[in-house]
């Protein structure tokens, strides 16, 4: 089911407003499961709160336009992350740069929610649509395949909500991200222009990295960091620094040198709280908020 | 008779006893051994397998080319081979000190600039130099130093390491040239006494 500790991060509404979010959905999925699922500590007070309407036993239909609409909401909210550019045409330059790999296991719902694979693709789908629809508007070869997984997603979404066996989804997804990729190649070679797969958001420098493992105690806050030398650049020309954080995605991740991190915790938790870390060699990272 | 290069080639390396035919073998696979160490240029492994390379080459030209040259001609090569080996070695230690940074353990270095980037120069303070600014960026110096002042040190250590080898090599291979010379010349004089 789904998991309180998911990441669905929203810059503008700050964590309130996520967990509120999370909340929703958690009620809302476990009403369609015969489940009356709440978050411990959860108030009907604060379920309450959201502008969201819940009904008491949602169809599939309602589950599919609340997944939509929520994936549609996670992107326009997130944009250097969730609703990330994904595709982009560089006209000067000849090239087209598309992205449309998943995010890492666990990014986005729990690993093991039901609901994770057509909720991450209807996000990617989204957000290809959007860049598509601003790169190429006049162009109609990416409309099919993104249709294609669009309905493919919602298929799986009926099935996890009907309980019948939803086995092969994600391979049936990726099929369809397959027939979209040979498209925009099949575009750039017809345009004599060079496609190029984009790199992932993390990216580093010659050095190679040491490999942190990453805990964070209690699991429920949000951390994300940047390179020092960034952060102190951000500080001295006072440019904003809110398109400069990387979310710390994984249990493991490849660092080395000095960062700058934000851990936003909940309120209960002091709240957010920032600070450095240097890393020199392999080693484990705990993250926990520090005490009043 | 006259013997030809390649055959004078193979006889000084195929010859294992001699001290000399070692030490050029030697010469040619030490920088290979710099793929594990990690003492030269980045990247170790490409850099170690070109200077072999070129040492390899060079050996073959000094065999080909300098074979009909006189002693004291050799000689004097030898010891402007022997000149380039010192100057190369003490220029390639100081530019190594001076512009190389090692990340961490077991990590390669990382070669940085002499130019510093305009939105990184207004940061630094004497409290936070260069360095820190490197290490406060993933050891990536493209985002401190500007990348033509990289390139231009990255080049001049890649090409003074590759020619401190490659004097070596040729300072090797012309004091086995010399030694065989004169073996040669001594030789036949007591073949005609006996």
């Amino acid at each position: 089911m789904l998991e309180s500790r998911f990441v669905l991060s929203d810059e503008k509404g700050g964590l309130l407003l996520t967990g509120v979010r999370a909340l929703t959905l958690i009620a809302v999925f476990g009403a369609v499961l015969g489940v009356h699922a709440q978050a411990p500590g959860v108030t009907s007070r604060q379920q309450s709160t959201s502008s969201l309407h819940i009904p008491a036993k949602p169809s599939t239909r309602q589950s599919i336009d609340f997944l939509t609409g929520l994936a549609a909401r996670q992107i326009a909210s997130d944009p250097t992350f969730l609703g990330r550019v994904r595709l982009t045409l560089h006209a000067k330059d000849r090239n087209i740069t598309y992205d449309l790999n998943p995010f890492p296991p666990g990014n986005v719902l729990s690993e093991k929610d039901p609901f994770n694979t057509p909720f991450e693709a209807l996000i990617r789908v989204g957000a290809l649509r959007r860049d598509f629809r601003a790169s190429l508007p006049n162009e109609t070869f990416w409309v099919a395949p993104l249709d294609s997984i669009r309905k493919t997603a919602r298929q799986c979404i009926a099935e996890v909500v009907i309980g019948t066996n939803q086995n092969g989804c994600s391979q049936k997804i990726e099929a369809r991200f397959a027939t979209l990729l040979k498209s925009i190649l099949t575009y750039a070679a017809e345009h004599h222009l060079k496609a190029v797969e984009a790199s992932q958001p993390v990216t580093k420098g010659p050095a190679t990295g040491y490999e942190v493992q990453v805990k964070i105690d209690p699991p429920r806050a949000r951390i994300r960091f940047m390179t020092l030398l960034e952060y102190k650049k951000c500080l001295y020309f006072k440019t904003p620094v809110e398109g400069q954080w990387i979310d710390l995605l994984g249990d493991r991740q490849e660092l080395i040198g000095r960062y700058h991190y934000r851990a936003e915790w909940p309120s209960e938790l002091n709240g957010p709280e920032e600070g450095d870390f240097e890393i020199t060699e392999p080693e484990t990272m705990t993250f926990r908020p520090k005490k009043k | 008779m006259a013997r030809s290069t390649l055959h004078e080639f193979t006889e000084v390396l195929a010859d294992f006893r001699q001290l000399g035919s070692l030490a050029l073998k030697g010469a040619v696979a030490v920088p290979l051994a710099d793929t594990w160490l990690k003492l030269g240029p980045p990247p170790t492994s490409a850099i170690a397998v070109l200077t072999s390379l070129m040492e390899f080459i060079s050996v073959i030209w000094v065999f080909h080319f300098w074979q009909a040259s006189k002693e004291r001609q050799l000689g004097k090569r030898m010891k402007v081979a022997l000149g380039g080996f010192a100057v190369g070695l003490v220029c390639s230690l100081a530019l190594m000190w001076q512009f190389t940074v090692l990340p961490g353990h077991g990590r390669e270095r990382v070669i940085v600039g002499f130019q510093l980037r305009q939105d990184v120069k207004p940061v630094l303070s004497p409290q936070y130099a260069p360095y820190d600014a490197l290490r406060d960026n993933e050891y990536d110096p493209d985002k401190v130093w500007t990348r033509e002042s990289i390139t231009i040190l990255r080049t001049l250590i890649t090409v003074i390491w590759i020619f401190t080898f490659t004097s070596l090599a040729v300072y090797l291979t012309a004091f086995i040239m010399l030694q065989r010379c004169r073996y040669r010349l001594q030789t036949p004089t007591s073949n005609q006494a006996s």
